[in-house]
Parts: C-alpha cells; structure tokens; sequence
C-alpha cells in the first residue's frame, strides 16, 4: 500500500464520521455530505503530491469541503440555493418552546445563503474564532461578523430566541 | 428561554451516525487521477478507434480549479440590497424589481442563452459575453420588442459585477425589431465589484448571469434571466483553461450517456456546412442515447480541448492572438441526438502555434441550459479518441 493510502485509509477511519457531520450542517442532507465529503478528500489526495499524515492532511480536506460547497456544489443545488433568497422576512414564524428537532434545525440552515451558512457552521459548531474563520474562507474579519449577526438573526426568526453567546469563548480549537 | 446555537448545532449533527466514506472508491478515483496527472494513460479510458463515453466520476466532480486559497481581505464585495432593481449591483438573482416587473427564467416561450468567452490577450481582462435570445418552440416573431442584456457576475446569488451592452458599439439607438431566428450580442464585462467603488473581484467562481426585456405582442413586458454557468476570476483576469489540468474540467450530469467524436484538421461537410477547410480546425459531434433527447432540450455550447502527455490542456479553442470563438446553438423542443460544437481554431492555446507532431488525448465539454429547467448550466462531458498531429 502506498504512503497516500496509508493516510486516506487511517482518516477516513479516525475522521471520516466527523467530516460528514459537518459537511451535513453544510448540505442538510446526509447523502449529499458523504459525496461532498468524499469529492473534497478525492480532490486534496489528488493534488498533494506528498500527504503526511491524516492529522496533516485533514485541513485540507475541510478547506476543500468548503470551497467546494460555497463555490456551487453541484448544478441542481445552486437554484435552490439561491431560491432561498426569494422567500419574505415575513414568512418566519415564531416558535414558543423549545427547539430540538434536528429537521428544524436544518431547515432553518438551509435558509442561509452558503457563505453565511458557513461561517455560522465554522463558528459554532466547529469553534473558530471570527480571525480563523476569516482566514479559512478568505473573508475579512468585519464580513465574516456581518455573515454571523445575519445567519443568527435569520436562524432567530425561524427557531425562536437564540443565544449566539458572544461570552462563549473558544480556549482551544477542539477537532470534532 | 432562548436556546444556544451552539449547543443546536451540536445535537444537529453530533446525534448522527453517518456511513464512513468508501475508501475503495475514493481509492480509485485518487490512483486514475494521479496517473493523469503523471503522465500515464489508463486502460479502460483510452480507445484506439472511434468514440468512447466516459461516466462522471472519470472526470471533474470538483468545480474549483486550484487550492483553496486564503485571499487578501482588501476586497469587499457588494452585498444584496433589498428592493435593487433586476440587474443592478446588490441584486439577487430571480427578485422582482420594484414595479413588479417578473423575472422570468422558465423558458417558456423564449430562451436567453448566456455564455462566457475567455479573453484573447493580456491586458484584456474581460469576461466575453456572448447573449442570444431564441424562441423556445417557434422562430421569434417580427416586431419583438427587446432591450439590450445586462450581464452579471455573481456570488452567492449576489451581483458583484456587472456590465449592459452598449448600444452605442453597434450605432444603433434602439434594438431592432426584425430579428429572425435570435437575438445576439457579445459584449465584455469587466471582473470588477460594482457600487460604489470598482476593485478587481478576487479570485474564485463566480456565476454568469444575463437578463434581458421583452415585449410580447400583446404589449406584455417581462425580464428574460438565462445563465447560471460558473466563470473563474483569477489575478483580476477571467481565467483561462490553457496549461491547467484535464481533472479540473467539470463532471457530467448524471444520467446521461454521452458519446463523442473528435475532429482535427478537416471538417465533414455535411456536419459543418459553412465551414471551409482552409486552416486546420477542431470540433466535434455530440451524440445522446435516443430517449434522452428530450431531457436535453434547450440551449448548448461545446468545447473541445486537447491535453498533453502530462495531462495539462494544450488546446481549447483560444489563440491568444485571436481570442476565442463561441457559439450558442438552440435545440429544438423535439431534442437532437447529434449536437456540433462550434469549430475552433486547432492551435496551441497558450502562444497560437501549431500543435507538435503527436497524440493527445481530446475532451469534449457541452454546456447545456435545458428549457423548462431550473435556471443554471448543466455539463455533459466525455472523452474523445485520442487526436494525432502529424508533421507539417
């Protein structure tokens, strides 16, 4: 087996659930994450002539999930994409208890435009702070602050109060 | 109570147990690409004689073209401005204009092809628009009142560039209204940030949108949007194909079986009526499985580029000392299970030459705007036989 096959089968193995459960808050749907997931890691091992190691390696494939899902991924996907941008701020309704459905949740995600979706994904689920999320998505810090007060107003009309946590503080970037 | 975000998301996903990916699969796809990449050809790919269709996972699948790349935050983009007007900087795409003007992407009666031409030469920039307006089931009628495109460049739904052809290149003051078959215009559009202040887009995909007005015989007025295909900006310039490599050429739709035939040098005068054989040209016919022409009705124009031995684009139909020729072909509502590209100059894309005495490996790349189909641009792709260039 060579050395590339090596690092491919260890971090599909130690991390290739994890890529997929964020490429779904990404995609909504669990089947179009695996092929998001699966197309990111075909490109990165493609074009990295030498890939040391899976730990070495994964940000490259995060990067590439992202790139290639804000870029359009996938023809069908870029109407509804933009069909979103259709539907009237008055069309939100408000919720009284609470929220823990994982279909409302997405739902409300997929209301998002993909830049704002991401930077709501990277920011509070995978904990990066507003400078790394800017560096990841080639964004400035003030656009990247603008992409997250939109995404939490947008998913706060559509799942009721929610607590973007400016207080939440990110110690350490922890790998999910 | 209001609920953490942070803690929603994680239950979101985290509660998941999703299938790991397949590291077969993954496995093959990686080795194949890398031997184009080294140079080395593939069984099963290649064929000595004749046509051979090739699926999607043979080819592209990714649409970005280069490692992600962290971009200079100097650049801001226009963001949307509710109530902009169809057209104008800050709009999204498909939203009505104040008057209440519809945007009509359907295809329901007219079609507005849109694509896009890589610039000839540096210091050209621009991205070349080619627009055409074609009645979806019948000829356009006499007297079909129209305005000039507007074409735009934009990202995430968002117009970031745009540009309106003018009126004045053609001396004209009006759009005619004896059209015949189409209506078309090619104009440039500048990789530039509208609004306020005009900076070069930075580099990434942007998508190529076009809208145009008609008036109806009745005297009804609407705004024709067509587009939707993926334009590279790349050092302030739209980006060329030439010298990149064959993976990073788009996937093909999926369920659609693709076979192509590649010609270099003369051309067959019963496919290619108009053209005479006096310099060496590249084209190629485009064939679908018979009960899929339906399903590719529409809209199409088709690429042909040639790779070198090292697997990297020699020949894309551009001559840096020419430009690019592009064509928009309608298909009729009956479909059409032999498509042309439009024949492109047969000569090294990245200095005009002639091609070195060899074999090399032809692609051919078709993007299609199906009638009736969700606004945006769909490819189908297949590998060629292999083209050989003799001595002169």
């Amino acid at each position: 087996m060579t050395d590339w096959a090596h690092v491919l089968d260890e971090l599909v193995r130690v991390r290739g659930q994890a890529l997929v459960r964020h490429a779904y808050l990404l995609t909504g749907d669990v089947a179009a994450a695996e092929d998001l997931v699966q197309d990111a890691i075909v490109a990165t091992f493609t074009r990295r002539s030498r890939v040391r190691s899976a730990e070495a390696v994964e940000g490259y494939v995060r990067r590439a999930i992202l790139t290639t899902y804000i870029d359009g991924y996938r023809r069908r996907r870029r109407w509804r994409d933009v069909a979103h941008l259709f539907a009237r701020p008055d069309e939100a309704h408000g919720h009284d208890g609470p929220v823990d459905d994982r279909t409302d949740v997405v739902a409300a995600l997929g209301t998002l435009a993909p830049r704002v979706r991401a930077c709501v994904v990277l920011r509070f689920y995978d904990d990066l702070t507003v400078a790394d999320i800017a560096a990841e998505l080639g964004l400035s810090e003030g656009a990247v602050k603008r992409y997250l007060s939109d995404g939490v107003r947008a998913l706060g009309a559509a799942l009721g109060p929610v607590r973007d946590d400016e207080t939440h503080t990110v110690l350490e970037r922890t790998t999910r | 109570m209001s609920t953490d975000l942070h803690d929603l998301l994680r239950s979101a996903a985290d509660g998941l147990d999703p299938e790991a990916p397949d590291v077969s699969a993954m496995s093959g796809r990686i080795r194949r690409r890398r031997a184009v990449r080294a140079g080395a050809t593939t069984a099963g790919v290649l064929a000595l004689a004749g046509a051979l269709a090739i699926t999607a996972a043979e080819l592209g699948g990714v649409q970005h073209r280069d490692e992600p790349a962290v971009q200079p935050s100097a650049v801001t983009l226009p963001t949307a401005v509710a109530g902009a007007e169809p057209g104008t900087c800050g709009w999204e795409v498909g939203a009505a204009g104040a008057d209440g003007l519809a945007v009509d992407g359907s295809d329901a009666t007219y079609q507005l092809g849109v694509q896009s031409a890589r610039p000839s030469d540096p210091p050209d920039t621009a991205v070349r628009v080619e627009t055409q307006l074609f009645g979806t089931a019948a000829t356009l009628p006499r007297g079909l009142g129209s305005t000039y495109p507007t074409a735009m460049l934009t990202r995430d739904g968002v117009v970031v560039a745009r540009a309106q052809m003018d009126a004045g290149a053609l001396g004209e003051t009006s759009p005619a209204t004896d059209h015949g078959g189409a209506i078309s215009y090619g104009f440039p559009l500048a990789p530039v940030t509208c609004g306020a202040t005009s900076s070069p887009l930075p580099d990434g995909t942007y998508q190529l949108w076009a809208v145009q007005g008609v008036e109806m015989g009745d005297g009804e007025r609407t705004l024709l949007l067509g587009g939707g295909g993926d334009v590279h900006v790349a050092a302030g310039s739209a980006a060329t194909t030439c010298g990149t490599p064959v993976g990073d050429l788009p996937g093909s739709a999926p369920g659609v079986d693709v076979t192509v035939h590649v010609y270099y040098g003369d051309l067959p005068a019963d496919l290619f009526p108009d053209v005479t054989n006096d310099r060496s040209w590249l084209a190629a016919s485009v064939s679908v499985a018979p009960d899929q022409e339906q399903s590719v009705a529409g809209s199409y124009s088709g690429t042909v580029y040639l790779a070198d031995a090292s697997g990297r684009i020699v020949a894309d139909g551009t001559d840096p000392t020419l430009g690019q020729v592009v064509g928009l072909y309608p298909i009729g509502a009956a479909g059409g299970s032999n498509l042309v590209t439009t024949p492109q100059l047969s000569n090294r894309c990245d200095d005009g030459k002639k091609l070195a005495p060899g074999t090399y490996r032809s692609f051919v790349v078709l993007e299609l705007d199906r009638a009736g189909g969700a606004p945006g641009i769909e490819h189908l792709v297949a590998e060629g036989a292999p083209v050989v260039v003799g001595a002169s």
